[in-house]
């Protein structure tokens, strides 16, 4: 390409045409004039006088056409010059104005400057150091990227195209360093030979910082990627998958590779009989299908010909719409190789666990179980000849009685006492065993009808009891197991009687009360009371801290009652001195 | 009710221990009670005597008292066999064990036992027992005829 013409030159070459033609023009009706005038107005007019009057007025006249001709000859052009210094003038002040700097080289070394738009004071040049010849342009290019730019230039002019765009640095003296992207033509003469280069220079260190901004961003992004294991895609019907680097990576591709279809996917890279492998074939046919998908989490192996075993959880997010029917989605893939790994462990520990509880429940209902009837047996097997010895020794006392002398028959009757203690032992046995068998009921109980009952049916052994304290507000109620409560209430108070009967005035109160979160039963006597040294003991099965002679009963009643009250939740303290009494408190959860 | 050889008829005792078997006896005896006791020793052979009852070849007792716990076949196993019988269904029985099972009584009720006793340890309880089974089972009790 040649270049166009330098527009000052063309300027210049107009200006003297344009002059030439209004002198020659002039000269053309000057002459005419001069040449034609006097002799036309000779063969017009024979009368002297009046000849040299129009002598004189065709003068006028004369000075008069050309002054009109020199203004129509000079005006158009004048105007026309006026008119572009205008232009120019807002050419310069737009410019002044712009990011954009025109600027024009000379194809020599240095590239000197021959010109320069007026902004270039504000951009940090110093246009009158450049137009001088005093700075070249070279000298302000960053040191890193001149030998390209020089390349390229030298490239440019011997090959062309005469048209192209650098992007390079300037260290400016007052703005340091600045990015320009540079538009550059080149002018060529009638042999091809460079003449000018012209150029814009448009300031981009703002774009540029962005640009780099953004890059340190996706860095930032595919490392986090990369080191969390996790992919990232997007699809749409039209423009198939973008895959993110770490997902190539994911499915042991080179991040450079091209994205796969569906199918493909599906073939090459996944193993789709794995975990959610099938559901997640189906969306993604769905998906190629033309069908936006669900948005769902699912879990598959990655295909074994892509490398170890890897695990891959894929979400997909709800699809966006967009245009008239299209849509597209986005979603991740994770590594879950190790949490898969680790899952897999927890639950194989968790079978494990809950297999060894099965098993050691079983052991223990079992035992349980055999516990159970051992003591059932024992206690059904030691009444067969318990019965035997009461119902011999009756006979014997009765058909035999007269042949005994009196220590005879205290011996006889002994031996019945001995068989109806025996007898009690074995049915507490019973009850004792039978606490774990029995069906727990939950029922609402009005606690001072159970004690004031309880109280009735204890009056004949123990008369105190028609005496007891009832301490119980009438409303107070308990939702619990009717038989279980019973038989805690009952020990408890029997206890306070057995133990309270050698006294004076016996005196036993039953409190009770609702608190936050349960109910507070308390059975308090001023009987002989027990050292606290014994606080736990006594709740143990066959304990006991005084003489059988003293204080009948088998030891089992408190065992009993700790056994009743473990089954109900409930919790039992004790509280007395030897000689000052004893108060038992139960608390039931509510 | 065919009694064989006249006379009230008898009470069937299923007893295994001889304990208790030599006490029931004493205590029928001691109250001078006149039913006459037939005994069978184990389930088995209880068994053996629903076939005789039904054929006329032995007289039909008043009442069956039953034990539980009993040697080849349990006690719930002969009441639900008399219950299945059908010259037999009718014969009333009266559970005397030692067991005070709820389990137990419980089955006893829906295998169609008429009643429930635990043996009592005290011998006069125990003879009281014996009265008052027969006085209500062989004496007021109006069997169907």
């Amino acid at each position: 390409m040649t270049g166009a013409k330098h527009p000052a030159m063309r300027m210049r070459h107009g200006a003297a045409m344009t002059a030439l033609g209004i002198t020659l023009t002039y000269l053309a009706v000057g002459l005419t004039w001069i040449a034609f005038s006097d002799q036309a107005l000779l063969a017009l007019v024979d009368d002297l006088e009046l000849l040299s009057r129009l002598q004189t007025w065709k003068g006028w006249a004369y000075v008069l056409v050309t002054a009109g001709l020199l203004f129509l000859l000079i005006h158009p052009s004048l105007a026309a010059r006026d008119r572009q210094a205008r232009e120019a003038r807002r050419v310069e002040r737009i410019l002044e104005h712009s990011p954009v700097l025109a600027i024009e080289w000379q194809a020599s070394p240095g590239w000197p400057v021959t010109y320069v738009s007026s902004n270039a004071e504000r951009w940090g040049l110093e246009r009158e150091a450049l137009l001088a010849g005093t700075s070249d342009y070279a000298s302000l290019i960053h040191h890193e990227d001149l030998p390209v730019i020089v390349e390229d230039v030298q490239h440019h002019i011997e090959q062309g195209p005469d048209e192209y765009t650098q992007i390079y640095r300037l260290v400016l003296p007052r703005r340091g360093v600045v990015w320009v992207e540079d538009r550059t033509w080149l002018s060529r003469d009638v042999h091809g030979q460079v003449t000018r280069i012209h150029g814009v220079l448009l300031d981009i260190t703002e774009r540029r910082h962005l640009e780099e901004e953004r890059e340190r961003q996706m860095e930032r992004l595919e490392r986090a990627e990369r080191d969390a294991g996790l992919g990232i895609w997007e699809y749409d019907p039209d423009n198939g998958f973008w895959w993110s680097e770490q997902l190539f990576r994911l499915l042991g591709h080179a991040p450079d590779s091209p994205e796969p279809d569906v199918p493909t996917l599906l073939q090459r890279d996944l193993d789709t009989a794995t975990a959610d492998g099938p559901r997640l074939a189906t969306a993604l046919r769905d998906m190629a299908a033309g069908t936006p998908p669900e948005r769902q989490c699912l879990q598959v192996r990655r295909h074994p010909s892509r490398g170890p075993e890897t695990w891959l959880r894929f979400s997909i997010q709800r699809p966006l719409r967009g245009g008239a029917d299209g849509w597209s989605v986005r979603g991740t893939a994770l590594d879950v190789t190790e949490l898969r790994q680790a899952e897999l462990e927890l639950r194989a520990l968790n079978a494990d666990l809950e297999r060894r509880v099965q098993q050691r429940t079983a052991e223990l209902q079992a035992a349980n179980q055999e516990l159970e009837s051992f003591s059932y047996a024992v206690s059904h097997d030691l009444k067969a000849p318990l019965r035997g010895i009461e119902g011999y020794s009756r006979l014997l006392e009765a058909d035999h009685g007269e042949r005994l002398n009196d220590e005879g028959r205290e011996f006889l009757t002994r031996i019945r006492e001995g068989v109806t203690q025996m007898n009690e032992l074995i049915g507490d046995l019973l009850a004792y065993s039978h606490m774990e068998r029995r069906p727990l009921e939950q029922r609402r109980i009005r606690v001072r009808e159970l004690v004031e009952e309880i109280l009735r049916n204890l009056e004949t052994e123990y008369p105190a009891a028609a005496t007891a304290t009832i301490d119980v507000p009438e409303e107070l109620e308990i939702e619990t197991d009717p038989d279980g409560l019973g038989l805690i209430l009952r020990n408890l108070l029997e206890n306070a009687f057995k133990f309270s009967a050698g006294r004076e005035r016996p005196q036993v109160r039953i409190r009770g009360q609702r608190r936050t979160g349960n109910v507070r039963l308390e059975v308090e006597d001023n009987g002989i009371g027990f050292s606290e040294a014994f606080q736990e003991r006594i709740f143990e099965i066959f304990q006991r801290l005084n003489r059988a002679e003293d204080y009948g009963g088998t030891g089992v009643g408190l065992a009993l009652v700790r056994r009743a009250a473990r089954r109900l939740d409930a919790r039992i303290e004790t509280q007395s001195r030897p000689d000052e009494g004893a108060t038992f408190r139960v608390e039931l959860p509510q | 009710m065919t009694p064989a050889a006249g006379g009230p008829p008898p009470i069937f005792v299923v007893e295994d221990n001889p304990v208790d078997l030599d006490l029931m006896r004493h205590a029928f005896r001691r109250r001078r009670l006149s039913n006459p006791l037939t005994v069978a020793r184990d389930g088995e052979e209880a068994l053996g005597h629903l076939h005789r009852w039904g054929q006329g070849e032995e007289a039909e007792p008043a009442v069956v008292l039953l034990d539980i716990r009993l040697p080849r076949v349990d006690g719930l196993e002969v009441l639900k066999a008399i219950r299945a019988h059908p010259d037999c269904a009718r014969i009333p029985v009266v559970m005397l064990t030692s067991s005070a099972d709820d389990g137990d009584v419980r089955r006893a009720y829906e295998y169609g036992a008429n009643s429930y006793i635990v043996k009592p340890v005290d011998f006069d309880k125990f003879m009281e027992v014996a009265e008052q089974i027969e006085l209500y089972w062989c004496v007021l009790n109006q069997p169907p005829t």
